[in-house]
C-alpha cells in the first residue's frame, strides 16, 4: 500500500492496473485499497488529462453498463444499457471537472455514490420522457410542453379551484397522475375512503371542463 | 347497433364515468361499457380532456432527476436546496424517485436485473450515415487524405484523416444547427477498445491519432443527453 504522495507520482499505467486489480476485489467483496481508483478520478477530472480519463471510461463504463440493468426502472426505458453509461460519464464530467472535483469529492466512495447517481438520474430521466410522449403518441397530441406554459396552464385551474383542497387533489390527479387508492394512501387523514375522492375528482372535471379555456385546449366539446 | 342511444338505459352518470377514468369503477359500470356504444364514445370524450391536462402538466414543477440526486448527495446551494425540500413534501413521485436513488446509490448493493417489459424505439442515439467527400483527390496525388461526412438527424460531423509517420491522424468537426455540441463527449474506439476521451472543444472539434488504421467508433454524447454514434469509419482509403 502507498501513501497519497507515492500514488500521485506514480505512473499512469500502473495507476490503472491498480485500480482495475482493486475493483475486481471490490466486486468479490474481498478487502480493497480505493485509493488507486480515486487518484485516477482526480487526474482525469481535476487535473483533465485525456489519458487518465480513458482509463476511467475503459474501467467503469462497464461497470456502469451492468449497473444501469439492475435499476429498477431499466426495463421501462427505451435506450440500452450502454447509452445510459455514456450519459452518466458525460453528466459526470460536466458536473465535477476542475476545482469542482476536488470541491466534492475526498473519497472513492463519494465518487461512486455521484456516478450512481447520475446513472440513475440518466434512466429516471428517460423514462419520464417516455411515458410522457407514449401518452401524447395515443391522443396524436404534440409532446409535452414547455414549462413555462404548464405553469401557466396550472395558474389559470388554480383560478378556477378555489378551494385549497380541491387544489392538492387536483395536482395529484393531473400533475403526478396518482389513481384515488394512491391518493388514500398518502393522507388517509384528509379522506374517508376512495369513493370519497371519486366523487371530488367528478366535481373538479365538471368545472373545469365548464371552462372555455380549457375545453379549447383540448378540443373538448361540451 | 344504434351509436346514438344508450344500450342500456339509464345512460352512465359523468360521476360513473369519472369513475372509470380513476380505475375505480365497479363490475356493473364495466360491464354496461362494454355492450354501449354510446357510453363509451363519452368515455372517451372525456378520457381525451384529462389526457390534455395531463399530458401539459405532468410533472411540470418537478426538477430533472440529475437536480434531485444532487439534493439527496447536498450538493445544491442552500436556497435551490430549500425549493427541493419545499417540493418533496408535497411530491409524492418525487419521493418516490428519491428513495429508489438512495437505494439504487448504495455502492455494496446488488440487485437482479430486471427483464424489460416494453420495448420503445430508441430515441436519444443518433447513428450516423457516413459518405465519403473525398472525389478525385486520389487523381491529384492526395491519395494519403480522406475526408469524409457524417449524417445524422440536424447533425454532420466532417471528417478528415491524414496518414503521417506515426499512424493516422483524425480531425473531426461537428456541426448542427439544433444542438449544441460544444464540451460534449467523444468517446473514440478501436478494435472495441476505447482509445481516447476528449471534449469537443469550443468549434465543437476534435483531433485523434491513430496508431493503427483500423476501423473506428465515435461516440459523442451533448449536454442534452444525444448520443451521436459514427460506427465503422475508415481511415484509410
Amino acid at each position: 500500500m502507498q501513501n497519497s504522495e507515492e500514488l500521485q507520482s506514480l505512473a499512469l499505467d500502473n495507476l490503472a492496473h491498480g485500480c482495475a486489480e482493486e475493483t475486481q476485489k471490490f466486486f468479490h467483496q474481498n478487502p480493497n485499497d480505493p485509493r488507486y481508483c480515486f487518484e485516477i478520478f482526480r487526474r482525469a477530472y481535476a487535473e483533465q488529462l485525456n489519458d487518465a480519463l480513458v482509463y476511467v471510461y475503459s474501467i467503469y463504463e462497464p461497470v456502469l453498463t451492468r449497473r444501469a440493468r439492475r435499476h429498477p426502472l431499466f426495463s421501462r426505458s427505451c435506450q440500452d444499457d450502454a447509452f445510459f453509461a455514456r450519459i452518466a460519464l458525460a453528466n459526470f464530467y460536466q458536473a465535477t471537472h476542475g476545482h469542482q472535483f476536488i470541491e466534492k469529492f475526498s473519497e472513492l466512495a463519494a465518487v461512486l455514490k455521484y456516478l450512481y447517481a447520475c446513472l440513475h438520474s440518466a434512466i429516471v430521466q428517460d423514462v419520464r420522457a417516455n411515458y410522457a410522449l407514449e401518452e401524447a403518441e395515443l391522443d396524436q397530441m404534440p409532446a409535452p410542453t414547455l414549462q413555462d406554459d404548464a405553469s401557466e396552464l396550472w395558474q389559470h385551474i388554480l383560478q378556477i379551484l378555489h378551494e385549497p383542497q380541491y387544489q392538492h387533489l387536483a395536482y395529484q390527479r393531473f400533475v403526478l397522475e396518482m389513481k384515488p387508492a394512491e391518493i388514500l394512501r398518502a393522507a388517509p387523514e384528509q379522506w374517508e375512503n376512495e369513493r370519497e375522492i371519486t366523487v371530488a375528482l367528478q366535481l373538479i372535471r365538471r368545472r373545469l371542463r365548464n371552462d372555455a379555456l380549457l375545453r379549447e385546449m383540448a378540443s373538448f366539446e361540451k | 347497433m344504434d351509436t346514438n342511444s344508450c344500450a342500456f338505459p339509464p345512460p352512465l352518470t359523468d360521476d360513473q364515468l369519472s369513475q372509470v377514468l380513476d380505475e375505480a369503477a365497479e363490475g356493473e359500470i364495466l360491464e354496461h361499457l362494454e355492450g354501449c356504444s354510446l357510453c363509451r364514445a363519452r368515455l372517451e370524450q372525456l378520457r381525451r380532456f384529462d389526457r390534455a391536462l395531463s399530458g401539459k402538466l405532468r410533472r411540470f414543477d418537478c426538477p430533472t432527476a440529475q437536480t434531485l440526486a444532487n439534493y439527496s448527495l447536498s450538493l445544491l446551494e442552500p436556497a435551490e436546496a430549500e425549493e427541493i425540500a419545499q417540493h418533496l413534501t408535497y411530491c409524492v413521485r418525487c419521493q418516490q424517485e428519491l428513495t429508489m436513488l438512495e437505494a439504487f446509490t448504495n455502492i455494496n448493493a446488488a440487485t437482479p436485473a430486471a427483464p424489460r417489459s416494453v420495448i420503445y424505439p430508441p430515441r436519444n442515439v443518433w447513428q450516423a450515415t457516413v459518405t465519403s467527400t473525398t472525389g478525385n483527390l486520389a487523381l491529384r496525388g492526395l491519395d494519403d487524405k480522406l475526408t469524409q461526412a457524417a449524417h445524422a438527424q440536424s447533425a454532420t460531423v466532417y471528417l478528415e484523416t491524414q496518414k503521417v509517420t506515426q499512424g493516422v491522424i483524425l480531425t473531426g468537426q461537428v456541426v448542427d444547427t439544433a444542438v449544441d455540441w460544444r464540451d460534449a463527449i467523444i468517446e473514440i474506439r478501436q478494435a472495441g477498445e476505447i482509445r481516447a476521451v476528449q471534449t469537443l472543444d469550443e468549434f465543437c472539434e476534435f483531433q485523434f491519432e491513430a496508431v493503427d488504421t483500423s476501423p473506428v467508433n465515435l461516440y459523442i454524447t451533448a449536454a442534452n443527453g444525444i448520443v451521436l454514434a459514427v460506427e465503422g469509419l475508415s481511415l484509410i482509403n
